[in-house]
């Protein structure tokens, strides 16, 4: 056994500072990480607090039952009362006042996504999220929508009422931003490290830009350019008509109780030259990189995106009054683009409605005299001219009428996160407006959206008008994005029109094809005059729709007027319910909204049934088109969620689309956006030898029989390698389903997976991904007291941890709608869900 | 009997001082405490456990006026994490921080004073 020696002095000192730096080491890692932001994580110290970092998002889910706030600006007090659907009911006793409660009640629980919306259109997503939106910022920032934005912000008078109420509303979102608690930081301002900005009130134009660049960008020429590189002017023309070949349009046609059908053949595709292909891919690019919300139609030629509203008059509803249903479709987000509010100040407003955050007024709801909706028009508001430059890479002038004119220069600073300049772009306006640089050839772009104009004004008058003779009249000069309002009101009146301002272009050119930049001549010379707006006030149908087809049937007015129109199904579809119903209820408008019989299969399931018949009696056919065919022949037609068989269907479609339309692929793989419509392909299957049902690929000459035994096949072959045997896995509602992602597409916060009574030309169509649908549903029964049913796909809080995040969720995927509440009173809200109350500073 | 009065003394401390000022007081605290209980051969563990727990009281709070447990979720969820990674690291986080913080000032009393 040996006795321990004591530690030598040195040994002791040695071990003591070796344990020192150890822990000086872990303690600087540990400060590093928690003050130190790494890539994308947020500095862990902040973020991790349970007093007020991540967690605090928790406490603020709900807001206090009873809270009281100062605010200056404020000349009296304002009542907010929530709901028990945590919707707003503010009462206030002025304008001024209630647009401040209103700016600061929206950024209370949207404030992140109104930042969002904001720097997506001004190209400073960059300096939020870091380089990776760099693209989206030069592609923002070509598109000219901020400096659009400023321009009319610019134009307005300083004492107008557009500037005082936008002003006022403004005011009230950095009030809440000023008032905004530590605790009280939006969940994705945490996860970036970031603070809210500053509004500015011109971002409520911005707003209205982003809503533009959605509904009434139009970027046809580009798309038509590169078909007809391929296949020839004339089919060109006839595949991407200017008239839809299936006539159900907006505007009623005397006299007429069905579908108007024109029989013209499609052209032959012309012989296709290399010269024409590689043009073509250059349209292609320019399209791909033009167009990033744009609609586009999807494999099978179908839009995914459908807005329908419908009225009827009291002469065909149960109870003798006009119902109203409004079912705007635009992408699905969480949190969703609409806010549900209630604007109350006595005797001058008391309306209800959807706003999109930033945006103070109710462009869809309604008031106690009248309701209001809108579709997408979908009106060619924006042409392409091609203008020859001094310089090619660098231009500084360019051409018109013999002269050389100077271009203005607009120069774009993209800066990331922390300040720095990622890219800076040189954008070139000629007069018309900006230019983009497509093939070697540079095109400026003339749009609607660009111009000086005052939405908020007709739209905050319209929102107080007293019924539908006085909305139309404040709406005569409404702009862009070109709009069908449809209004009822409680005298029994229902009125149509497609309101906005659609250029007049000279010799009636058409505005889907490129112009010549360097003459004057071929600018638009002004405007069409309100009287010659696709209308109509109180028909002798009873009743009204749109759903964004063309507007105005061409046999009654020729004038070019646009061509990207929706196909006609859904517009078919409600005519024939509204036509088959005499006897209209609230209920019924609701259950119109999610019907799933689509009027499309009529023209060509019999078909695809009967051409797998004839070629199985004659002996040689591929045994999968025979079960596909027996399978097909036990459908309902209808896309409920529980159907097995209507997948075949779908996939048919899309089988017989591809095989139909390969002279269009030339460029690589088919591009959605160069696929016929529907009804085109509806148009050919009246020519059952035409040259477009051949298959270039093989050496036989296939006619549209063929084609559809072929479809048949292919479509079951392919559902049974995805699905499986014919069973449970073939129901509809595990394969066509509704995506709700988050405004950043994070996964745990959007909503996956939920099943949707939608296919190919239903009233609530869907895409392939479900990301678009049905944004807002509601009905109203315009009695002596208003009443209305509403929902929509999300909740009123952008705080994805708060109950009304997505509340709505499950009554939209039902096809319900919820009663919706309009007090006259603040009092009078029932059990409140919370109370604010802002006062004047002292 | 002593130790259990400097580790509560030191979570309420932790505690308000993170309700109040911010995360930053954690090692300041921890580090005082390393200081001055230099001596004590638990300082290292206390610092650590104390900082755990005062947050943890402050997630408890939070957890009874708020969805804490559906934050937590959403949380996994987005960054591909497991179940309950937001608490774990929530609490693992002031733990590292107060027993990193003491053993640093203890390094530092123990350096300056006579072996």
């Amino acid at each position: 056994m040996t006795a321990s020696k004591p530690i030598p002095r040195v040994v002791a000192r040695a071990s003591q500072v070796a344990m020192l730096l150890l822990s000086a080491a872990a303690l600087a890692a540990a400060l590093f990480v928690g003050a130190v932001p790494m890539g994308r994580v947020p500095p862990l110290g902040a973020f991790l607090d349970p007093a007020h970092g991540i967690w605090a998002v928790a406490r603020a889910a709900e807001f206090p039952r009873r809270a009281s706030r100062r605010m200056a600006g404020l000349t009296d007090s304002v009542t907010v009362a929530y709901d028990d659907r945590g919707v707003p009911h503010i009462f206030a006793q002025n304008e001024g006042d209630l647009m401040r409660a209103f700016g600061y009640v929206v950024a209370r629980d949207r404030l992140f996504q109104m930042e969002l919306q904001t720097r997506a259109v001004a190209g400073t997503l960059s300096e939020l999220v870091g380089a990776s939106a760099l693209e989206l910022d030069r592609e923002a920032r070509a598109q000219g929508l901020a400096w659009g934005a400023e321009r009319k912000w610019a134009a307005l008078a300083d004492t107008s009422a557009s500037r005082r109420l936008v002003t006022a509303y403004s005011d009230g979102i950095n009030a809440y931003i000023a008032s905004m608690g530590r605790d009280e930081v939006p969940f994705e301002f945490r996860l970036l490290n970031a603070r809210p900005q500053a509004w500015k009130p011109q971002y409520t134009y911005y707003l209205l830009a982003r809503m533009s660049l959605t509904l009434a960008w139009n970027d046809e020429e580009l798309r038509r350019a590169r078909v007809a590189a391929l296949v020839g002017e004339r089919a060109a023309d006839a595949l991407f008509p200017v008239n839809s070949p299936i006539q159900e349009p907006i505007q009623p046609v005397a006299g007429r109780r069905a579908p108007r059908i024109d029989d013209a053949r499609i052209p032959p595709p012309a012989p296709r030259e290399s010269a024409h292909v590689a043009v073509a891919a250059a349209y292609e690019r320019a399209a791909q990189s033009s167009s990033l919300l744009a609609l586009q139609g999807d494999a099978a030629g179908e839009v995914a995106v459908g807005s329908n509203n419908w009225a009827v008059a009291p002469s065909r509803t149960a109870a003798g009054r006009a119902l109203l249903s409004g079912d705007p479709h635009l992408q699905l987000t969480l949190p969703s683009v609409w806010y549900e509010v209630h604007l109350v100040v006595p005797g001058i407003v008391d309306a209800y409605g959807v706003t999109l955050p930033g945006g103070p007024i109710i462009p869809i709801g309604f008031n106690r005299s009248m309701a209001w909706t809108a579709t997408n028009t979908g009106a060619d508001v924006l042409d392409y001219y091609e203008e020859k430059v001094d310089d090619a890479r660098h231009p500084t002038a360019y051409e018109l009428d013999g002269a050389w004119k100077p271009l203005t220069l607009r120069i774009e600073a993209v800066r990331g996160r922390f300040g720095r300049v990622l890219r800076t772009d040189t954008i070139y306006h000629t007069h018309r407006g900006p230019m983009v640089h497509v093939g070697g050839r540079w095109l400026s772009r003339r749009w609607t959206a660009l111009d000086p104009s005052d939405e908020g004004q007709y739209l905050h008058l319209a929102n107080r008008a007293h019924g539908v003779d006085e909305w139309m009249r404040v709406m005569s000069d409404y702009t862009v994005p070109a709009q069908n309002f449809l209004v009822a009101d409680t005298l029994g009146h229902i009125a149509i029109r497609s309101t906005g301002h659609y250029p007049l272009r000279p010799r009636d050119a058409r505005g889907d094809k490129v112009q010549d930049g360097t003459r004057s001549a071929n600018d638009w010379q002004g405007w069409w005059p309100l009287a010659r707006y696709p209308q109509a006030l109180d028909p002798a149908q009873g009743y009204l729709t749109s759903n964004n087809q063309q507007p105005k049937d061409p046999q009654v007015d020729p004038t070019y007027f646009g061509s990207d129109w929706a196909t006609p199904w859904r517009a078919m579809r409600i005519n024939a319910l509204l036509r088959a119903d005499s006897a209209v209820t609230p209920d019924a408008m609701r259950r119109y909204q999610t019907d799933p019989t689509s009027e499309q299969t009529g023209f060509f399931l019999p078909a695809m049934l009967e051409a797998v018949t004839k070629a199985s009696s004659a002996g040689a056919i591929d045994t999968a088109a025979v079960r596909g065919a027996s399978l097909l022949r036990e459908w309902d037609g209808r896309f409920t969620p529980a159907n097995e068989r209507a997948v075949l269907y779908d996939l048919a479609m899309e089988e017989l689309t591809q095989r139909t339309w390969d002279e269009l692929r030339g460029t690589g793989n088919l591009r959605r956006g160069a696929t016929p419509s529907s009804a085109i392909l509806a148009q050919l299957m009246r020519d059952p030898t035409s040259a477009w049902w051949d298959d270039r690929s093989t050496p036989q000459r296939e006619t549209r029989d063929s084609i559809l035994v072929q479809s048949v096949g292919a479509a079951y072959r392919r559902a049974v390698q995805k699905y499986g045997p014919p069973g449970p896995r073939w129901r509809w509602a595990t394969i066509r389903t509704a995506t709700i992602n988050h405004l950043l597409r994070l996964p745990g916060l959007g909503r996956t997976g939920i099943p949707m009574p939608s296919g190919r030309g239903t009233l609530s169509p869907s895409d392939g991904d479900g990301t678009h649908g049905a944004s807002w549903r509601f009905v109203v029964s315009l009695d002596h007291e208003v009443r209305a049913w509403g929902t929509y796909p999300g909740g009123q809080s952008g705080n994805p941890v708060s109950d009304r995040y997505d509340d709505r969720v499950a009554s939209w995927a039902a096809g319900t709608l919820d009663s919706l509440r309009f007090p006259h009173r603040a009092a009078d809200v029932i059990a409140p869900r919370a109370t604010l109350t802002l006062h004047p500073e002292r | 009997m002593r130790w259990t009065m400097e580790f509560v003394v030191l979570t309420l401390a932790m505690t308000a001082a993170a309700w109040f000022t911010g995360w930053w007081s954690l090692p300041v605290l921890a580090a005082g405490y390393g200081v001055w209980a230099a001596s004590h051969k638990t300082v290292v563990l206390t610092a650590a456990i104390a900082g755990a727990a005062s947050w943890g009281a402050l997630l408890a709070y939070t957890a009874s006026q708020g969805p804490a447990a559906r934050l937590s979720d959403v949380f996994s969820v987005t960054f591909h994490l497991p179940h309950g990674a937001l608490a774990i690291l929530t609490l693992a986080f002031p733990a590292l921080l107060g027993a990193a913080a003491a053993a640093f000032a203890r390094g530092v009393r123990r350096l300056a004073s006579p072996v």
